[in-house]
């Protein structure tokens, strides 16, 4: 009989809100957070919109950390996962206990700096703070330095399906029966090199994230941490905690075709194992809460593949990217957030700033717009990434 | 029992001894390293595939094709998706990054980066990059561990292997000499030798190898990772013996102990005096052979480890540690034992 | 003993040719007779931006992300340029 594995806490710390009840209020309004950029001087760039979190204040948040000592990343990670062990009412001790957080960049702001030096001063021994903080390690260790716990911690670097991945390595640690709770979720920051490269390869739209619709020009970068609180069916329901939703099970697979361009097939293949570990039908799947980066290319190739799969009328697929901007190692855990959000509540997110349908996906229902109130019962979340790396989690309302 | 096997390893090793650099090119510090001078990336995977992957990266899929030679596995559109990668870093190709973000900096506009070294700057690239090169569909993972992660990658793939994600999986870490890094360590630890390399090796479960008519070389007897108190003796005792219990190895099996210099004194201490608490025998170091190799470190001991145990052929019963220490405040313990049967 | 012109278009092409020649990893003479720089000599998406990156840098020109398509081969590609460069 395997172990059933249950979400308990959600703590996201975003352009859209900080902490569940700000952060479910957005998704159900359609609220964006995204606008001018104010972290970086963004002179000679053509594009200066992002999703920056500027009311992120680590001190409040956090109860062990010195906010002086970590990276901007790390601390994200520390005060979603602070944020989420509270709204599980869990008590963090490191018997039995994991924590896995995905990243794409990693700590990106140090990286930036330490380059920014070299390049202005030439070569040589940069300076102590930036040397401690910027190996992309730390954010595991950033989460249980802050709670206080000595446990299995990793911080998976698979891009932008990076959240998938630690839930879904979460996932398969409790299943196993070696770990009982675990904070599962991802960090990134804004930083002058993300947005270049995104900018460089014409990725970048000027005002706004329009995932699926036909005049859809692109991503908008955008930061934030999430954490959220996996542990046992048993054990959640033993201590009386809230139980959001299941977590039904996950599958990876990897394109192996193009660094940086998704494969349909390759998707589909993901998505297809994923429903079978998780003993699900298509037909289960009430809602998809999609990679829906914004860009021409993947919203088309998701589309594809969930037709592939679904077949011509898939379920409501939205993207929150519209209201958040792209927070790449962090997108997928706030699209698990969604998911679980949407089943325990019983609503779908929109994804707004949707003005014109797109023909070449005819058949998908991106929730235009306006939140809408109706049971979800499974809900199924993507997460493609450089490299092809390809991760979906389902999840489900516990029965 | 149901441990996972090793099937075969792919090792570049830096050349035996360290060299100051040469005069002219990007400024670096002065002290000697090792660096794998003979590492032909153009001549081992083609103009195309040199031209625009980072040394990191190029080093990875040496040893990539290595290790699954040695394993003999071909790799066909029958058994693709079930091969996977899980390889370790501190934060992918540091120069790759420094290099691709130099350009927002020296360029008449900041966004006159080069598009095809992005994926340089990205942490999974080197995974990424495997799995094109011999088209690995399975499960494809990065994680980030620093000096942990080539064993932080083994844990990883060892519970994806259980979860029956995947079949078989290359595990492994790279890591190249270059400015950015030597730097960094010139601030971090003054006058630590360093050196470049990859190492990676062929992980299955043991009837997978069987149905490919492949014999486990050595076998993974359990890997612990963990945050902890690294500066603490007790700790790491601890870990050690937690490691030792779950691969059901009595601490006088241990016949080979590998260990690695983090540069920290306190921590160096505890790790010294908290391993030696539980198993008795003198640690090896390979730093006098390859330099501190970073984020490949542990892999390359690992492997070093693999072909030990294949060249003197130990039963089940003998086990090696690996053990690596984070300053930051992380430790991992991998138990590698013979391969075949349970009778000692 | 007479002068030969040089046609400033031409150099500007075997220029290019070379450019794309170098990234692609192809010789010049696979550039010069692919019809499809996708189809022909294996240039992906991410090549062709930094092919498009190159000429801006070379040429002092501004490439639209729109025109990136128009890349498909050497003609296209210097009539793009030279429709850039207005001349």
């Amino acid at each position: 009989m395997r172990r059933r594995v249950v979400v308990t806490g959600i703590g996201p710390v975003s352009n859209i809100g900080i902490g569940v009840t700000d952060f479910a209020d957005s998704l159900r309004s359609g609220r964006s957070g995204v606008g001018p950029i104010t972290s970086f001087d963004t002179t000679g760039f053509e594009r200066v919109v992002a999703g920056e979190v500027p009311g992120f204040r680590p001190e409040r948040l956090l109860r062990r950390l010195d906010p002086a000592r970590w990276g901007r990343s790390s601390l994200f990670a520390a005060a979603a996962a602070r944020l989420a062990v509270d709204d599980a009412g869990w008590l963090p001790t490191g018997d039995r206990a994991a924590v896995v957080i995905g990243t794409t960049s990693g700590e990106a702001v140090p990286i930036v700096e330490l380059t920014r030096g070299w390049h202005d001063n030439g070569y040589g021994p940069p300076e102590r703070g930036l040397a401690t903080t910027f190996a992309a390690s730390r954010l595991a260790l950033a989460v249980t330095q802050e709670l206080g716990i000595s446990c299995e911690a990793v911080t998976m670097a698979t891009a932008c399906a990076a959240g998938n991945y630690a839930i879904g390595h979460a996932f398969d640690l409790i299943v196993s029966g070696e770990v009982d709770v675990a904070v599962a979720g991802g960090a990134d920051s804004v930083a002058r090199f993300t947005h270049a490269g995104f900018h460089r390869l014409g990725a970048l739209a000027a005002q706004r994230c329009q995932p699926f619709d036909a005049r859809r020009s692109g991503i908008l970068t955008a930061e934030g941490g999430i954490g959220l609180v996996l542990e046992t069916l048993d054990g959640a329901a033993a201590r009386g905690a809230r139980i959001y939703a299941e977590v039904l099970g996950y599958a990876m697979t990897c394109d192996a075709t193009h660094p940086v361009a998704p494969d349909a097939d390759s998707i589909a293949r993901c998505m297809r194992h994923a429903h079978k570990r998780s003993d699900v039908d298509p037909g289960q799947v009430d809602y998809v809460c999609a990679h829906g980066t914004g860009t021409r290319t993947n919203d088309l190739v998701e589309s594809n593949a969930v037709r592939a799969v679904f077949g011509e009328r898939p379920p409501p697929m939205s993207s929150i990217k519209s209201m958040l901007g792209h927070t790449m190692g962090a997108a997928s855990g706030f699209g698990a957030s969604a998911c679980v959000l949407a089943i325990h509540h019983g609503f779908l997110p929109p994804t707004v700033n949707h003005l014109d349908p797109d023909p070449e996906l005819a058949g998908i229902d991106p929730v235009a717009n306006f939140s809408r109130a109706t049971t979800v019962t499974v809900a199924q979340n993507n997460g493609f990434a450089f490299g092809g790396n390809n991760a979906i989690v389902m999840f489900g309302r516990v029965r | 029992m149901n441990l996972s096997v090793f099937t075969g390893v792919g090792l570049v090793e830096p050349d035996p001894e360290p060299t100051v650099p040469a005069p002219g090119g990007v400024p670096l510090p002065a002290t000697a390293a090792y660096r794998a001078a003979g590492f032909d990336p153009v001549a081992l995977l083609g103009r195309r595939t040199a031209r625009f992957n980072h040394r990191s990266t190029t080093l990875a899929l040496a040893a990539c094709g290595g290790a699954l030679a040695d394993a003999g596995i071909e790799v066909t559109d029958g058994n693709a998706d079930g091969i996977g990668v899980t390889l370790g870093t501190t934060c992918g190709s540091l120069a790759g990054t420094v290099e691709f973000g130099w350009d927002t900096f020296a360029q008449e506009r900041p966004h006159q980066v080069n598009p095809a070294t992005f994926p340089n700057s990205v942490l999974n690239t080197a995974a990424g990059a495997a799995a094109i090169r011999f088209g690995l569909r399975g499960p494809n993972s990065t994680v980030a561990a620093g000096p942990l992660a080539g064993l932080a990658a083994l844990r990883h793939a060892e519970v994806t292997l259980r979860a029956h994600h995947a079949d078989t999986i290359l595990v492994g870490a790279a890591e190249e000499l270059s400015a950015p890094l030597a730097w960094v360590a010139e601030t971090l630890r003054p006058g630590v030798v360093l050196g470049e390399g990859a190492a990676v090796l062929v992980l299955e479960r043991p009837d997978v190898a069987a149905a490919g008519g492949r014999t486990p070389v050595a076998r993974l007897a359990a890997v612990v990772s963990r945050a902890e108190d690294v500066r603490n003796p007790d700790t790491v005792a601890a870990a050690v013996t937690a490691a030792l219990a779950r691969a059901e190895a009595p601490p006088g099996r241990v016949r080979l102990l590998a260990l690695r210099h983090t540069g920290d004194a306190v921590v160096d201490a505890a790790q010294v005096a908290g391993v030696g608490a539980v198993v008795s025998i003198e640690p090896t170091h390979v730093e006098d052979r390859i330099g501190d190799c970073a984020s490949a470190h542990a892999a390359m001991q690992l492997a070093g480890v693999v072909r030990t145990i294949r060249a003197e052929r130990w039963p089940a019963a003998d086990v090696a540690l690996v053990v690596a220490v984070d300053p930051d405040g992380a430790l991992a313990v991998a138990v590698l034992s013979g391969p075949a049967g349970e009778l000692s | 003993m007479t002068l030969e012109t040089v046609d400033p278009l031409a150099v500007r092409r075997n220029e290019i040719a070379e450019m794309a020649a170098d990234l692609f990893c192809v010789s010049v003479e696979e550039v010069v007779s692919a019809e499809s720089f996708a189809d022909d000599v294996d240039a992906d998406s991410l090549l062709v931006i930094e092919l498009l990156s190159r000429l801006e840098k070379r040429y002092g020109i501004t490439i639209t992300d729109a025109d990136v398509v128009r890349l498909v081969n050497l003609s296209a590609t210097c009539e793009l340029v030279a429709e850039c460069a207005g001349r």
